[in-house]
């Protein structure tokens, strides 16, 4: 059993570290982007040249959007980028503490017996729910277009053709 | 799951749901490749019956939310993970149960409708309600946006440490023979999932989204259906160990291809 246990914290300890590093430069570049979907949509769309250019990959649209609006930067006090900035580095480094918390699992099991079935379904529709509220998407008009996009793409009416 | 850094508008769902292929591909991914992944891995590793059982539910479950995230560390594109993983998740409420009852049904008890009834209640039902909140309750949701990366990391600890606290002197006994298999799952179906779609003429982006999201899954609530539909004690015990083993190869994909440039890619359709 330790000797699972150390490989998964040796490997994590190899991914954290790299994830890390990958992270700490983007996130000085990106400091700009903390804004509600639709409060960057106008800027989106007046790019839509950009969007259907199928050689930008996702990331490389959300620097632009970045570089348009660095007035909302101003707005944000130092101390809630810091909150942000750590935030995302602890979210980022999810795996490290899964592991962390799954080796403290497997050697102390008693310490989580009061989690129970009902806290862990909770947990399951919160994790669930998350991204639908993080990325802000909202429920009809979305379905609308994009089910609309979808039948004309089966009928191969591709609007950048 | 960042409170910054990933931005996507209405049009990023616009333009991934215009290429209804990759979703088509994915959803194969998830649901063909992944439970016969997962059960030819159970043989080939003479693991019991009850572990197999185990397998192939964690392979028949839907895409993991932290997929998002991955896709976004590696360059992904974060609209066609979270398509991806809506597709998955709607149409897990039939295809989970369908394919225990299909895959499992001589081996072990599988209680389908059961199944279902979970899925609706703990995947589908918060997808519907943070989707319903976006639209009435903006307010409510903008005060709620800055907590709620604090609040998936405890959900996701929590989760983890459940999971494993209650199968520990199972996993501790099985030793390798479980951990090497379960790796390998999520390992193999990420490169299958990679390679597949590249040999199908995807893009790189494309590509490294699907394989992420083949990759991870919600082991979480494949623990949750073994421990209330699966009479079978053995059957929670594979997402138990895969709570753990999605998350690092998913992490780790997401890290190697960081480090891969995407090349300027032009697509062949």
């Amino acid at each position: 059993m330790k000797g699972i246990l150390s490989s998964f914290i040796l490997l994590i300890i190899l991914c954290s570290a790299k994830i890390a590093y990958a992270y700490v430069p983007l996130h000085l570049h990106q400091l700009s982007i903390r804004s509600n979907a639709f409060a960057t949509k106008n800027v989106a769309s007046s790019s839509t040249g950009r969007y259907r250019n199928p050689s930008s990959s996702s990331s490389l649209m959300m620097s632009e959007i970045a570089a348009v609006g660095p007035k909302e930067t101003k707005k944000t006090s130092k101390l809630w980028d810091a909150y942000l900035k750590t935030t995302d580095t602890l979210t980022t480094l999810f795996p490290l503490w899964t592991v962390l918390f799954a080796g403290l699992a497997l050697t102390r099991p008693e310490s989580f017996a009061w989690f129970s079935t009902k806290y862990f379904t909770a947990s399951l529709g919160i994790m669930s729910a998350m991204i639908y509220i993080i990325y802000q998407i909202p429920l009809m008009p979305l379905y609308k277009r994009a089910s609309i996009r979808c039948i004309d793409a089966l009928h191969g009416h591709h609007s950048d053709s | 799951m960042l409170s910054m850094g990933i931005t996507l508008t209405p049009d990023d769902f616009v333009r991934v749901s215009k290429e209804p292929g990759a979703v088509i591909i994915g959803f194969l991914l998830c649901y063909v490749l992944c439970p016969a992944l997962g059960f030819g891995l159970g043989k080939a590793f003479n693991l019991p019956l009850d572990l197999i059982a185990g397998l192939v539910l964690v392979g028949s479950i839907n895409g993991g939310q932290a997929s998002n995230l991955c896709t976004y560390i590696a360059k992904g594109d974060v609209a066609l993970s979270v398509l991806m993983t809506t597709v998955t998740t709607i149409a897990g409420i039939f295809m989970t149960p369908l394919l225990c009852k299909l895959i499992l049904g001589a081996v072990v008890p599988v209680d389908a409708v059961g199944i279902a009834k979970s899925c609706l209640q703990v995947v589908l039902a918060p997808i519907v309600v943070g989707m319903a909140a976006n639209k009435y309750l903006p307010k409510v949701v903008e005060k709620v946006l800055p907590v709620t990366p604090v609040i998936g990391v405890i959900s996701t600890c929590m989760l983890v440490a459940s999971a494993v606290a209650q199968c520990a002197p199972a996993i501790t006994s099985a030793g390798l023979n479980l951990q090497l298999p379960i790796m390998l799952l999520h390992l193999i179906s990420g490169l299958i999932g990679y390679w597949i779609p590249r040999w199908l003429n995807f893009t790189e982006t494309q590509s490294r989204t699907m394989a992420i999201e083949t990759a991870m899954k919600s082991s979480a609530f494949g623990f949750l259906l073994a421990k209330l539909h699966f009479k079978q004690y053995g059957t929670r015990v594979p997402s138990a160990v895969s709570v753990v083993w999605m998350a690092l190869v998913g992490a780790t994909l997401a890290v190697i291809w960081r480090f891969i440039p995407v090349q300027d890619e032009k697509k062949s359709s």
